[in-house]
């Protein structure tokens, strides 16, 4: 109850589920309603506007927009929350150690920094080259790509908590370590680490689009909203409906991920009046602050 | 000064290390043996055996990155398999335009998010502040090659204001070269303009909001001193720091909006090279990128003594 109080008080987080309860509706009801097929070709009624036989039109094989966007939604939100759940169990892991094992925290730490060096999009490339595309690795890549941050995130939220009187109290009492990082650390945690993974899950939604434009994530024929939007890119000139609807879909899932984080964090982006504080998921404000001691 | 800067420096090579070892291990995470998933079905066993030699795997792992490390640090990125030339060549080439729409995207963003961050910052919800929420959330929802297409319709096929795809090199005069530019490094700057706006912003806020600020108001400093004289000066390490630690995406965002644009950058090259399993030419290009962005960030370490003096004795003594 408490928490539904609290919600009511953040119009951003409903709004942003608002958004993804949406999405992920139209992702699992279509299917069963449409009567296409989202990959087979029909290619006497390929380009048609939106009527009322094909609600969002056909694209230049004549398959249906809708149900090929469902797909390519349904796709997105599998490997966007399989990465954010992969990388907030290894990142908690990993700053939980860094933390708490103090001989693993440089190791840990350089690690983070060496793979943070390089840009999201890159990485995830250059492993998807490596390993060939397929959906297992591509959330593969993209937990690697997404895990450093949050493994920082734990590790300087843990931290600041581990020298605490009541961690320290509650060690002084002989409660067992893990006891001590599961009751005592891991709820302090949680808050700013919710908000970093909601930002992975969209910035996985990005990275996956991103490269599947690129053509080296979801194979074809199988819908994803990235191939969607590279597919309407040839069409530029006259099928303007291709890349609105999909790209829609990419703003709503982005948007509401950060809405959800943006609103459990306490609101910095979308509240005018009042002083904003910093995303504490903030990669740039983290370096800042370790800075300026 | 000087031991702060050691300590950067040493963290700066930590960082190059670790990063290097990672771009070198993704090979071995081909699966089958390299050599002959590069080459295909139909490559006689001397072709494999050559490449996995050029390749270094036919060594011990940590020989063959030595051997690798000391190639780069003579400048030798490797051989493209697919298009018979030297990596290094075929890269420097590449580099410029997308190196140029970064830089472009850095400026566009610079002068559209801090004018609109100060006057947000000066008055609270006004016409800027709003306006600025919204360009955040834009940017943030709208991923740069999903704008890049949108503009590409409005700006390019709608209104005919600028070519619809294309790159003309520096050599045909700047404005040939920029009007080609234009829509990649926008469509890249308001995703720019979404981070650095709110940081600015907030920093700016916080800033006009510690008692040296009522000091000098107080003693009369006019109301455009005291924002562009104190508020946007003591933002101006948040402001380097953002522009900097994004640049490294703002790189593998030209990488991917390039592509949209037919521009003959990293962008095309990197896809090709996936698309053919050209791995030196994919290894080569991330260490690059990656490169360009911690040594950026390396440098911009260093300038922080100069736009804040206060960092210059606690970093430098704690250091």
């Amino acid at each position: 109850m408490r928490a539904l109080a609290g919600l009511r008080e953040r119009p951003a987080v409903i709004v942003g589920l608002a958004l993804l309860v949406a999405c992920a509706a139209v992702a699992l009801i279509v299917p069963f309603v449409s009567p296409y097929d989202p990959n087979a070709a029909a290619v006497q009624e390929r380009m048609q506007a939106p009527s009322a036989a094909h609600p969002l039109g056909t694209d230049d094989f004549g398959r249906d927009v809708l149900a090929r966007l469902a797909v390519g939604i349904g796709m997105s939100m599998q490997v966007a929350f399989a990465t954010a759940a992969v990388a907030l169990v290894l990142g908690l892991l990993l700053g939980l150690l860094a933390v708490f094992v103090r001989p693993l925290d440089q190791l840990i730490m350089r690690i983070c920094d060496g793979l943070l060096a390089i840009p999201g999009v890159l990485l995830a490339l250059a492993v998807v080259a490596a390993t060939g595309a397929s959906t297992a690795s591509l959330i593969a890549c993209l937990v690697l790509v997404e895990t450093p941050a949050v493994a920082r995130l734990v590790r300087s939220s843990a931290l600041s908590v581990r020298e605490r009187r009541y961690v320290e109290a509650a060690a002084a009492a002989g409660v067992r370590p893990a006891a001590v990082v599961v009751r005592h650390v891991l709820p302090s945690v949680l808050v700013p680490v919710a908000v970093q993974i909601s930002a992975v899950f969209g910035s996985a939604i990005v990275i996956e689009a991103a490269l599947s434009f690129l053509g080296a994530g979801i194979p074809a024929p199988t819908a994803s909203l990235g191939n969607m939007l590279s597919d309407a890119k040839a069409f530029v000139n006259t099928g303007w409906c291709l890349m609105l609807f999909p790209g829609a879909a990419l703003a709503a899932l982005v948007l509401g991920a950060n809405l959800i984080g943006d609103g459990v964090g306490g609101g910095a982006l979308f509240r005018l009046r009042t002083r904003p504080r910093p995303l504490p998921g903030d990669a740039e404000l983290e370096r800042e602050r370790m800075l300026l001691p | 000064m000087l031991r702060y800067g050691l300590a950067r420096l040493l963290a700066l090579l930590q960082v190059i290390v670790v990063m290097s070892i990672v771009v070198y291990a993704l090979i071995y995470a081909m699966p089958g043996d390299p050599a002959t998933v590069i080459l295909g079905d139909d490559a006689t066993p001397e072709q494999i055996a050559e490449l996995r030699a050029q390749l270094g795997l036919d060594q011990p792992a940590w020989l063959g990155y030595l051997d690798w490390v000391s190639a780069v640090l003579r400048g030798d990125l490797g051989y493209s398999i697919f298009l018979r030339a030297p990596v290094a060549e075929v890269l420097g080439e590449r580099i410029v335009p997308t190196v140029s729409i970064a830089l472009l995207a850095s400026f566009v963003s610079v002068i559209v998010a801090i004018p609109l961050a100060l006057a947000a910052a000066r008055r609270q919800g006004g016409a800027a502040d709003v306006s600025l929420t919204v360009v955040a959330m834009l940017g943030i929802a709208v991923p740069g090659f999903l704008l890049s297409l949108l503009l590409v319709r409005v700006f390019a096929v709608q209104l005919g204001w600028f070519p619809v795809a294309g790159y003309a090199s520096p050599d045909e005069g700047p404005w040939t070269f920029l009007r080609y530019l234009v829509l990649p490094a926008v469509a890249l700057g308001v995703v720019q303009v979404s981070v650095l706006g709110r940081i600015t912003r907030s920093s700016v806020v916080d800033v006009l909001s510690s008692s040296f600020i009522t000091v000098a108001r107080a003693k009369g400093v006019s109301p455009a001193g005291v924002l562009y004289g104190h508020g946007l000066r003591n933002a101006l390490v948040p402001i380097v720091t953002v522009l900097a630690g994004s640049f490294g995406s703002l790189l593998a965002g030209a990488v991917v909006v390039e592509t949209i644009f037919n521009i003959p950058g990293v962008g095309q090259l990197i896809v090709t090279a996936i698309s053919r399993r050209d791995y030196p030419v994919i290894q080569s290009t991330v260490l690059v990128i990656a490169l360009i962005f911690v040594v950026l960030n390396f440098v911009v370490d260093l300038l922080y003594p100069l736009l804040d003096p206060r960092i210059r004795l606690t970093a430098g003594a704690r250091a």
